[in-house]
C-alpha cells in the first residue's frame, strides 16, 4: 500500500498530538482531499470550514509547495510525499 | 524634535554632546539611516576597521522608548571587519529605551583607549571606569559586576550594553551583547569596540521622552497595535518563538543542512520549536514594551549540556548550530547558544564558520585538500575532532575561538577566510563575506535576490522575502517560480525596512502593517507632517546610502551569490535539482531598472532625485 507522511505544525501539532503521521492512501489515484479525510478530527475541525475549504489561514503543502499552486484539495499525491498542514506563520523571522 | 547624540572620545576619556538638526531627521529619520548617513560622513575612505578612525554609532530611533508597541530596541552602525564596508546590526531587550531615558538617543564611540574602559550614563552623566577586573570575562558576569558597582540590582532597572572575550579578541563575527542574551549580532561590529578596548556601557535615568501631539499618538498607536493583534495568529510567536520555522522551511526543501549542501534536515523537528517548547521552555519573554513576547526562556536541568536559566536558541541559532552541522540535539544547541552569547558571537556566521571548518576536516580526511593544508589543519586542531554533527567538538571550538587558540585563531576570522586560508574558498557560504542565514535560495527563489542585493551582505532582515514566498504575506507566491512581481516586493520590502530600521521598532510588526501605518505616529511623536510616499522615499534614500558606501570602498557593490547556490543542484527536498542560478539571472535586471541603479551602482539621476546629490562625487 502506498503512504504519505502529514506533518502538523503550531497549534496543529498541539491538537494532533503528534508531529508527523503515516497514512496509507486508498489507491494510486488519491488527493489530498483523501489523505486529509484521515487526519485526527481536532485538526479537520480547525482545518476546514463549512463548506469543507481549507479556513484562513491555514496552509496546507504537498512537498513544500502550497496547494493553491497546485491542484487545491484535489493534488494527487503518491508514495513518499509529505503533506505539511500549518497555520499562516505570521511575525516570524 | 530633539535628537542628542552623546560622542564618546574614548582616546581621551572624554565624552561632548551634540544636537542633530531636524533637517537631517527627516531625511534619515534616525536609527539605521541616521547612522548610514553619519558614517559616511565621518569614517575616511579605505580605513581599517580596527583603527582608532573608525565609529561605532549606536543610535535609537524617534520612536523608541514611546511604549507604543515594539518599540524597544536600538541599532548599532560603523565599518565592519568582516566585509569592510557598512555594517550594521539590530537588537531588542531594554537598551534603547534605557539609553533615552538616561538623557541620549545615541552614543558615537570614537577613537581607542590604551587600556580597558567601560562607560556608565546615569540621567546625562557620563563617567569612564577603568575595566582591567572586566577584560577577559563572559557577558553575563560583566553584567553581574557593573551592577553590583552601580548598585543597579534589578534588571528591569537600567541596562547594560557589552562584549565579550570574542570581540575582546577581535573575532571578526563577534556580537555586540546587551541585557545578558540579546545580540547585536551581525557583521562582527564587536570586534570595533575591542579594538577601543570599550567593554560596556550602563545607561539609567528618567528623562521622558517627549510627544508632541499626545492624542494623536495614543490613536495611531492603537491604530498598528489593532492590526497587529488582529493579524497575528494563534499567538503563534508568543507560544513557539521563531524556531516554529524550522518544520515549516524543512518541508519547503529551504533548510540548508550539512553546510549547505541539502535542502532538508531528518532531524528538523528534535530542533523546532514545538519540541522546544514542549520539553525545555520555561516561559517567554519580550523586549521592553512589547507584547508580542516572542522570546524563550530556557534551561537544561542536568547532563552534558546542562545550562542555567537563559534566553534563547532562537530559529537562526537553531539551524546555524544545528542542521547546518546537523547536531540534532535541542540540549546540545541550548547550551552553544549560552556559550556562543556568553563569550559574545553572532551565531549565524559562528554556526556557519564551524560547519566550513567541519567540511574542512572531512576535506582533509578524504585527500581534497591540498596536502600541506591538510597537514596545518591536522596541527592546529590538536585534540578537537570537528567531524559532523559533534557538538562536544563545536563547545571547544567556541572557547578556542573567543581566545583565538590553535584553530580557534583562524576560525574567528569567519567562514570566508578561514575557508581561503585552507585552500577551499567556496566551502564559505557567505554574500559580501557575511555569512548566510537559515534559507536556502535554491528552495525560495526570490531569497536569492533579497541575499545578492542585500547591502550589509549575507542577511534575510534587508527583504524578508520568505514572507510572501512561505508564509503568504502580503501575498502568496510560489517560492519555485520566478515572476517579477516579486523583484518588486523585494525592493519595497529594503526600503520599507530601512524605515522599519530607522525608526527603530521591530520587524516582527512589519508583516502585519506597512509604511503608511506608521507615518501617522511619526508624525504624532516629532510634530512633523510627512506623508507616507515620503517616508517610504527616506527608506530608498537610506538603501542608497548604504550602497554608496561599498561603492567608495571600492568593493562590495557586485550583487551576486556563494558558487555552491548558483551551480550545485539542491540533491533532496521538494526543490531537488534546482540551483539559485536562473531566478537571480532573471531578477536583477529588472530590480536595477526599479532601482535606477546600473551594474549594483546608483545612476547619477537617481541620487538626485532622492536628494543625495552631496554625495555624487562617489560615483
Ligand atoms: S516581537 Fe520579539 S523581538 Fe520583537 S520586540 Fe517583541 S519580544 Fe522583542
Amino acid at each position: 500500500m502506498p503512504k504519505v507522511k502529514v506533518a502538523f505544525i503550531q497549534e496543529f501539532y498541539q491538537l494532533a498530538g503528534k508531529h508527523q503521521i503515516e497514512i496509507e492512501l486508498p489507491g494510486d489515484e488519491a488527493t489530498v482531499r483523501d489523505v486529509l479525510e484521515k487526519i485526527p478530527e481536532a485538526v479537520r475541525e480547525r482545518l476546514f470550514d463549512e463548506k469543507g475549504e481549507i479556513r484562513y489561514p491555514a496552509e496546507v503543502a504537498v512537498n513544500g509547495r502550497r496547494i493553491d499552486f497546485l491542484d487545491g484539495l484535489d493534488t494527487k499525491v503518491k508514495d513518499g510525499d509529505l503533506i505539511l498542514v500549518s497555520p499562516r506563520a505570521l511575525f516570524v523571522i | 524634535m530633539e535628537f542628542k547624540l552623546l560622542r564618546l572620545n574614548l582616546t581621551e576619556w572624554k565624552a561632548r554632546e551634540e544636537k542633530i538638526p531636524e533637517s537631517l531627521l527627516r531625511k534619515y529619520i534616525g536609527g539605521r539611516g541616521l547612522g548610514a548617513y553619519l558614517a559616511l560622513k565621518e569614517i575616511p575612505p579605505g580605513i581599517d576597521p580596527f583603527s582608532p578612525e573608525n565609529k561605532i554609532y549606536i543610535l535609537t530611533g524617534p520612536v523608541v522608548g514611546t511604549g507604543a508597541f515594539e518599540t524597544g530596541r536600538y541599532h548599532v552602525v560603523g565599518k565592519s571587519p568582516l566585509t569592510g564596508i557598512l555594517g550594521d546590526a539590530n537588537s531588542g531587550g531594554q537598551f534603547g529605551p534605557w539609553l533615552r531615558f538616561a538623557g541620549y538617543d545615541g552614543i558615537v564611540v570614537e577613537g581607542a583607549s590604551d587600556e580597558p574602559v567601560w562607560v556608565s550614563i546615569v540621567d546625562g552623566e557620563v563617567q569612564f571606569h577603568l575595566a582591567k577586573h572586566l577584560w577577559g570575562k563572559g557577558v553575563v558576569y560583566t553584567e553581574n559586576i557593573i551592577r553590583k558597582e552601580m548598585n543597579t540590582p534589578s534588571e528591569h532597572i537600567g541596562s547594560i550594553l557589552s562584549i565579550g572575550p570574542a570581540g575582546e579578541n577581535l573575532s571578526k563575527i563577534a556580537a555586540i551583547m546587551n541585557d545578558k542574551y540579546r545580540a547585536a549580532g551581525r557583521t562582527g561590529l564587536a570586534a570595533v569596540l575591542g579594538a577601543k578596548k570599550l567593554k560596556a556601557i550602563f545607561v539609567k535615568g528618567s528623562r521622558k521622552i517627549e510627544i508632541v501631539d499626545k492624542e494623536k499618538f495614543k490613536e495611531e498607536s492603537k491604530k498598528i497595535i489593532d492590526k497587529i493583534t488582529k493579524h497575528s495568529i494563534s499567538e503563534a510567536l508568543s507560544k513557539f518563538g521563531t524556531a516554529v520555522l524550522v518544520n515549516i522551511i524543512n518541508s519547503h526543501g529551504g533548510l540548508p543542512t550539512k553546510n549547505w549542501t541539502r535542502g532538508t534536515f531528518e532531524k528538523a523537528f528534535e530542533i523546532s520549536g514545538e519540541y522546544l517548547a514542549e520539553k525545555y521552555l520555561i516561559s517567554n519573554k519580550g523586549c521592553w514594551g512589547c507584547v508580542i513576547r516572542c522570546s524563550r526562556v530556557a534551561k537544561v536541568d542536568s547532563g552534558p549540556y546542562r545550562t542555567p536559566v537563559s534566553e534563547g536558541p532562537e530559529y537562526e541559532s537553531i539551524w546555524a548550530m544545528g542542521a547546518n552541522t546537523t547536531i540534532g540535539n535541542m540540549e546540545a544547541l541550548i547550551k552553544l547558544n549560552y556559550l556562543a552569547n556568553d563569550l559574545g558571537f553572532d551565531t549565524i556566521s559562528l554556526g556557519n564558520t564551524v560547519a566550513v571548518l567541519m567540511e574542512l576536516y572531512e576535506k582533509a580526511k578524504n585527500g581534497s585538500l591540498p596536502e600541506e593544508k591538510a597537514k596545518e589543519l591536522e596541527e592546529l586542531l590538536g585534540d578537537i575532532e570537528p567531524s559532523w554533527g559533534n557538538a562536544d567538538a563545536f563547545a571547544q571550538l567556541v572557547w578556542r575561538m573567543a581566545y583565538r587558540h590553535g584553530i580557534g585563531d583562524y576560525a574567528a576570522e569567519g567562514a570566508k577566510r578561514l575557508a581561503e586560508y585552507f585552500g577551499s574558498p567556496d566551502s564559505a557560504i557567505h554574500v559580501r563575506g557575511l555569512e548566510l542565514p537559515a534559507y536556502d535560495p535554491r528552495a525560495i527563489n526570490s531569497m536569492a535576490l533579497s541575499y545578492a542585493t542585500s547591502n550589509r551582505g549575507g542577511c534575510h532582515l534587508r527583504a524578508y522575502a520568505v514572507s510572501f514566498d512561505v508564509l503568504g504575506v502580503p501575498d502568496k507566491f510560489d517560492p519555485l517560480v520566478v515572476d517579477n512581481k516579486k523583484v518588486e516586493l523585494v525592493k519595497y520590502q529594503q526600503d520599507y525596512f530601512s524605515v522599519i530600521d530607522s525608526l527603530v521598532i521591530c520587524k516582527f510588526n512589519s508583516f502585519a502593517t506597512d509604511h503608511t501605518d506608521y507615518v501617522g505616529v511619526l508624525n504624532a511623536v516629532t510634530g512633523w507632517d510627512m506623508t507616507a510616499d515620503e517616508l517610504l522615499t527616506a527608506g530608498e534614500r537610506i538603501y542608497n546610502l548604504e550602497r554608496l558606501f561599498a561603492v567608495r570602498e571600492g568593493h562590495g557593490y557586485k550583487d551576486t551569490l556563494p558558487k555552491r547556490l548558483l551551480e550545485e543542484p539542491l540533491p533532496d527536498g521538494p526543490a531537488k535539482g534546482r540551483t539559485a542560478k536562473e531566478a537571480l539571472e532573471k531578477y536583477l535586471p529588472y530590480y536595477y531598472e526599479i532601482r535606477g541603479w546600473e551594474d549594483g551602482k546608483p545612476k547619477p539621476e537617481t541620487l538626485k532625485r532622492l536628494g543625495l546629490e552631496e554625495f555624487l562625487y562617489i560615483l
